[in-house]
């Protein structure tokens, strides 16, 4: 039974069925645990990830995979640039990804796209990142105020 | 008389069905619905956010809802859904919550250990549930490392150039060799001898 032929069957929660190589498969810790202690061949639900949002993160799994093994010719510096552009995607896109990335125990993946957010708070304004991820503020004036007063010394050196 | 307020009450619905589907990564738009699984899923989803409002299952639908017989008019499915979905929501989430904010707080506070120490502070008066994120991941993971080094005094000159906050190594420095090889037990053995005799 060669590791590189078995398939994983995985069913997304719109029902789309992938068939997907072990070795990508197994990328995700979660998924590992369900074929190791599962039956062999059957199809492993995946509840709370969407297909569109799956087959992004197979490309992401399948492309580490590749890389790792040799299979495909890429330097980690051209794997690091593929990661940035992986990530280049819309916002919902994005939290959807750390979600299924967190859901499917894909430690990589996850660091990717939290500190890809991380990178969009980076210097930015307590109103910047507000309307960057549209965020109502929750703060009354005067709570507001006690915990601008607390950081005071903060805020005057950055001039916010 | 009620019917008058329907409206808005759908449109209120149709907002909480996107922004719930949205957050739980499902799309009733495809294909194969499967409306109670989904509903499970998303459950199982709202549940995940610490200090956050639990979703109350609640089969009575007078407590907050004017939807009553009159409203059989609507398309069957329309109103199933709504019902549903009203299952799914409290109050509290009629706003349009950010989706930052909608993440599970573990994730929130993974995302915040990757920004700077410098901005943490802006951090604190985004919002509350950001605020208390800032406040854990400072104390697990900011206490504990290194703050990137900075100019103690900066100017706005600074700031336009970002590239002089970039660290500088010193010109011509030497290369320093320095490793635990150095320490060797035969040398010490002698500074014994030489200290004591």
């Amino acid at each position: 039974m060669g590791s590189t032929s078995t398939k994983i069957k995985l069913r997304t929660s719109d029902q789309k069925v992938f068939e997907v190589e072990k070795a990508v498969a197994v990328q995700s810790q979660t998924i590992k645990y369900f074929y190791e202690n599962g039956c062999p061949g059957s199809v492993i639900h995946v509840h709370s990830v969407s297909g569109d949002i799956l087959s992004k993160i197979l490309d992401y799994c399948k492309k580490h995979v590749n890389s790792a093994a040799g299979k495909e010719d890429i330097s980690p510096e051209e794997l690091y640039e593929w990661d940035t552009n992986f990530v280049k995607v819309d916002q919902n896109t994005l939290f959807d990804l750390i979600l299924a990335a967190n859901c499917l125990k894909i430690e990589s993946l996850l660091d990717l796209t939290c500190q890809t957010v991380a990178n969009m708070i980076k210097g930015k304004r307590p109103e910047e990142i507000r309307t960057t991820f549209n965020i109502k503020n929750d703060y009354t004036p005067e709570a507001e105020e006690a915990v601008r007063r607390e950081n005071k010394w903060a805020f005057d050196m950055l001039g916010v | 008389m009620k019917t008058a307020f329907l409206p808005e009450l759908e449109l209120d619905m149709e907002m909480a069905l996107s922004k719930v589907l949205r957050t739980s990564s499902l799309n009733l738009n495809h294909g194969g619905v499967n409306e109670e699984e989904e509903l499970r899923l998303g459950f199982v989803r709202r549940t995940l956010g610490l200090g956050r409002k639990r979703v109350g299952i609640s089969n009575d639908m007078e407590d907050f809802s004017p939807l009553d017989s009159s409203a059989t008019k609507l398309p069957l499915l329309k109103r199933q859904c709504s019902e549903r979905i009203v299952m799914m929501v409290t109050f509290d989430d009629y706003h349009e919550k950010s989706s930052l904010e909608s993440l599970p707080q573990d994730l929130l506070i993974r995302i915040i250990c990757g920004v700077d120490h410098e901005d943490l502070k802006r951090l604190l008066i985004v919002s509350k549930s950001i605020r208390e994120a800032t406040v854990i991941a400072k104390q697990l993971h900011f206490a504990y490392s290194t703050p990137t080094k900075v100019k103690a005094f900066r100017t706005s000159i600074d700031f336009e150039e970002p590239s002089e906050l970039d660290e500088i190594e010193a010109p011509n420095a030497p290369r320093q060799w320095r490793s635990h090889r150095s320490i060797n037990r035969n040398k010490l053995a002698d500074i014994s001898v030489a200290l004591f005799a």
